[in-house]
């Protein structure tokens, strides 16, 4: 593959130094290799070092020479290897970091390890959506105007992607943005009001800033998990209790933590004997009644046939988690 | 990233994952730690805790700095998987669970509780790299560390051990107070390194039994308080092979031993890579994994915080017991003991052949010549939490336990070779590798635990359980029931037509809590 001569020229400058530093990550890396190394520096890096020539060419040299690293780990450790997983790695290189080339000009190391390792986090992640933070994360090389600013609006794009076990911290992370940034991160048109936003975002997981008119009541808000061999989480059909707060997921001998909200739902490993003492515990409020496979609350019923008996139920508060034998998936009812 | 990159890196946390709790809490800053290393940051430990970064040092040892492909300390989450191979029917485990490596885990916790290791093995094994690593990790640089390292050799004197005094003083002293003593460097080190120990004249042996067992050195009435550190020893050989016999009190001092295992031949090419690059692991520890001396104080106090549950102190208590009895070694009850005989200088085998005709393969007190020391209990103490909290845990487990003791008691317990145990069919390689024999020892206590039901059944901890409320408010009356309930206890224990270890034990025991009952009854009655 032809270079363009940015990238071209520092690696004719470099190049003993630069053969010497694969040469070492070879040896820690054996199945670095040599051919995937050099058409990601064709198809990734270059693209990256043409923009930055761009829009400031005097840190073209800095910015190769974290770039050159950087893709060192990711062909070493296979993460660029044919898959979903590459073709995000590939976008963010092709598409985004050139779009943030100046961002990138300023702080090359940060944003070229941060960038990628989110994207890498998103893209292994069942559920997350790596494509939509990208999309998102392009508009904010736009609107972002320091590295700083723009990570944070990637760490508020993630929770919007899918990473709903972010959702307090990045909240919290969101004070720091200015409103139209923080807008722009959720997707959600900037004639809203921030501060409003945020606070309904606080009280309600099943609050969808950008839906143009929000449910409210008992509703089937998400489904969360699938069947092993579909490629999910769950060998056989779940059970959820409710401990310490949390939503447990136990299928099988494994146990996980349930995170959910509109933008996303996602597992994380849990201790099953936890599991086990939240089993204990009252997984119900009393207002809440399941009767075969409808739930009531108060004047509110929702008719949920089609799962047929339930097998377990537990409720957070805002968000009531059901299971039953004839589906993998758990079933995520709304209550505010 | 150069060839340094490769030998700097450290295990990423956690290097020994738990099941995550749940009340774990997610920060969106995670979003950007990944398998892309960042370069942007200066490494640091990141406030790491400290079980995690002693992990990571035992991980750049035996992944970057030591090739050492042996993973003698197994764990297991479920069954193994064991092949059997050769003619001897020899088995061959694969742990289900994070395994160590003796060579480098033991050394690591003797650094971390700042006790004393020693090395044993052929030459060029590793023995001195490894004690130099040690010296490292506590931040001294390499070419300290070499410099400060004693070498044992037959012509070493106290004065090289421990210093001179300064020759001006010697001419002009008009009293011992007014000679200054120029002491040598290594004994202000909180790790001291002492190479072939077993190569230093007896005479000298003894003063450097001063310095390791009460911590500090004297010369000329002056005396040099050593700092608390942590003790490596090497010897070729430690069965007496050395230039000079090790006298015993130091030999006592030492509290875990391990050996070298041999070079496997497989790794020639990272070999080859060192020389070829010219790299001494030594010179390339990482930051991040060097300790300051406020972390090792801070090691040694968490360390001491891990919990020895109460069912696990009752096995070792019932392992400990079965050894120091000796029937046939005393006539009043309290002095039939091994170190009795001992003493006495009685030939060993004339006290086998006094046997009472307990069954001696049973008794697993007739595989040893000694008993357990109160130190080796506080060793072993100390190492079993010590392995605990580098697993990550506060609490320590049985497997903990079981894996510390060989190592501690390995040249502490003697064997009998001439036990009938070794002369079982499949026992005799245990005459020779004494970290199994050990370990199937413990293995062997715990199961006559288990089937005397002591877990369950132990009415001598039942009594000593009531005697530990205290006697405060304890009537007359209620004192004289529990002497009766003693009496009875004794009355049982003696239907058994046999005496065992743990037997003379509970009855020393029941002795005691009789005898403080009857004085606390006269005492009563002087009220």
């Amino acid at each position: 593959m032809k270079l363009n001569e940015p990238l071209a020229a520092v690696l004719r400058n470099g190049r003993a130094d630069l053969n010497a530093r694969f040469a070492a990550a070879r040896r820690a890396r054996p199945a670095l290799d040599a051919e995937a190394f050099g058409a990601f520096l064709g198809a990734a890096v270059d693209p990256v070092a043409c923009a930055v020539d761009r829009a400031r060419p005097e840190c073209v040299g800095a910015v190769v020479d974290v770039a050159y690293d950087i893709a060192l780990d990711l062909v070493g450790q296979q993460l660029t290897a044919a898959g979903a997983r590459s073709l995000m790695v590939n976008r963010l290189w092709e598409q985004t970091l050139p779009a943030a080339a100046n961002l990138v000009a300023q702080s090359p190391a940060q944003l070229l390890t941060a960038l990628n390792n989110a994207v890498l986090q998103l893209a292994a992640t069942p559920g997350a959506r790596p494509g939509q933070w990208l999309d998102l994360m392009q508009k904010g090389a736009t609107c972002c105007d320091t590295p700083e600013v723009l990570l944070r609006f990637g760490q508020l794009a993630a929770w919007r992607s899918g990473l709903a076990h972010y959702r307090t911290s990045a909240l919290s992370v969101s004070r720091d943005l200015p409103p139209a940034t923080a807008l722009a991160a959720l997707g959600v048109p900037p004639s809203l009001n921030w501060p409003a936003v945020r606070e309904r975002l606080g009280g309600d997981p099943w609050f969808d800033p950008s839906a143009k008119s929000p449910a409210r009541g008992l509703r089937v808000a998400g489904r969360a998990g699938t069947f092993r061999g579909f490629g999910g989480l769950f060998p056989e059909p779940p059970v959820v209790a409710l401990a310490q707060g949390r939503l447990l997921v136990q299928s099988g001998s494994d146990c996980w933590h349930l995170t959910a909200d509109c933008f996303g739902a996602t597992f994380h490993r849990a201790a099953s004997a936890d599991f086990e003492r939240g089993r204990q515990e009252p997984q119900l409020p009393a207002v809440l009644r399941m009767k075969g496979s409808t739930v009531q609350r108060e004047r509110e019923s929702l008719d949920l046939h089609e799962l047929g008996r339930f097998t377990s139920a537990a409720c957070d508060g805002r968000t009531l988690a059901l299971t039953s034998a004839t589906t993998h998936v758990v079933v995520l009812v709304a209550l505010v | 990233m150069g060839l340094l990159d490769v030998f700097q890196r450290v295990s990423q946390a956690p290097t020994n994952p738990h099941p995550a709790a749940a009340t774990r809490t997610f920060d969106v800053a995670d979003l950007y730690q990944g398998p892309v290393a960042d370069r942007s940051e200066v490494p640091a430990d990141g406030g790491l805790p400290l079980d995690e970064k002693l992990r990571q040092a035992y991980f750049w040892i035996v992944n970057t700095a030591i090739i050492s492909p042996h993973y003698d300390i197994e764990y297991n989450e479920g069954a193994p998987q064991q092949f059997v191979l050769g003619d001897s029917k020899c088995r061959l485990t694969l742990p289900s669970a994070q395994s160590y490596s003796s060579f480098v885990l033991l050394p690591l916790l003797t650094f971390a509780t700042r006790r004393k290791c020693l090395f044993v093995g052929g030459p060029g094994r590793g023995k001195t790299a490894s004690a130099i690593l040690m010296g490292i990790l506590a931040g001294y640089p390499v070419r300290e560390v070499r410099r400060a390292m004693q070498h044992g050799h037959p012509q070493m004197t106290i004065a090289d051990l421990l210093g001179n005094p300064l020759p001006a003083d010697l001419v002009q002293a008009q009293s011992m107070d007014d000679i200054r003593i120029a002491w040598r460097k290594w004994l202000g080190m909180r790790v001291k390194i002492v190479d072939e120990y077993n190569r230093i004249p007896t005479r000298t042996q003894s003063a450097l039994l001063t310095v390791m067992g009460d911590n500090y050195a004297e010369l000329l009435n002056h005396i040099y308080e050593c700092p608390e550190s942590a003790w490596f020893l090497t010897a070729n050989d430690d069965q007496g092979g050395g230039t000079y016999q090790v006298i015993e009190a130091l030999r006592d001092r030492i509290d875990v031993i391990v050996q070298a295992l041999p070079f496997n031949t497989r790794f020639l090419a990272d070999l080859l890579t060192r020389l070829e690059e010219n790299v001494r692991p030594e010179e390339m520890v990482p930051r991040q994994i060097i300790f300051t001396e406020a972390e090792v104080d801070r090691l040694q106090e968490e360390i001491r915080a891990v919990a020895l549950p109460v069912e696990l102190r009752r096995r070792l208590e019932f392992f400990t017991s079965q050894f120091e009895f000796c029937e046939a070694a005393g006539e009043q009850f309290e002095y039939r003991t091994k170190d009795t005989a001992r003493l006495a200088g009685v030939e060993w085998h004339t006290l086998t052949a006094q046997d009472t005709g307990r069954d001696r393969l049973k008794d697993l007190g007739c595989q040893t010549r000694n008993g357990l020391s109160v130190r080796m209990l506080m060793t072993l103490l100390t190492y079993a939490k010590a392995v605990a909290y580098f697993r990550g845990n506060r609490v320590v487990e049985l497997e903990d336990l079981r894996q510390s003791l060989p190592f501690v008691l390995h040249d502490k317990l003697v064997p009998d070779p001439d036990a009938p145990f070794f002369d079982a069919p499949g026992n005799a390689a245990l005459r020779t590798d004494r970290i199994s024999w050990l370990r199937k020892l413990f293995d062997a206590a715990c199961a006559e635990f288990d089937r005397l039901n002591l877990d369950r059944e132990d009415p001598v901890g039942t009594l000593m359980q009531e005697f530990g409320r205290g006697l405060d408010g304890v009537t007359e009356g209620e004192a004289r029931s529990r002497l009766v309930k003693v009496e009875r206890a004794i009355a049982e224990l003696a239907k058994g037509r046999k005496l065992y270890g743990h037997l003379y034990d509970d009855l020393l025991q029941l002795k005691y809590l009789h005898q403080r009952y009857t004085n606390y009854l006269r005492w009563l009655k002087t009220q």
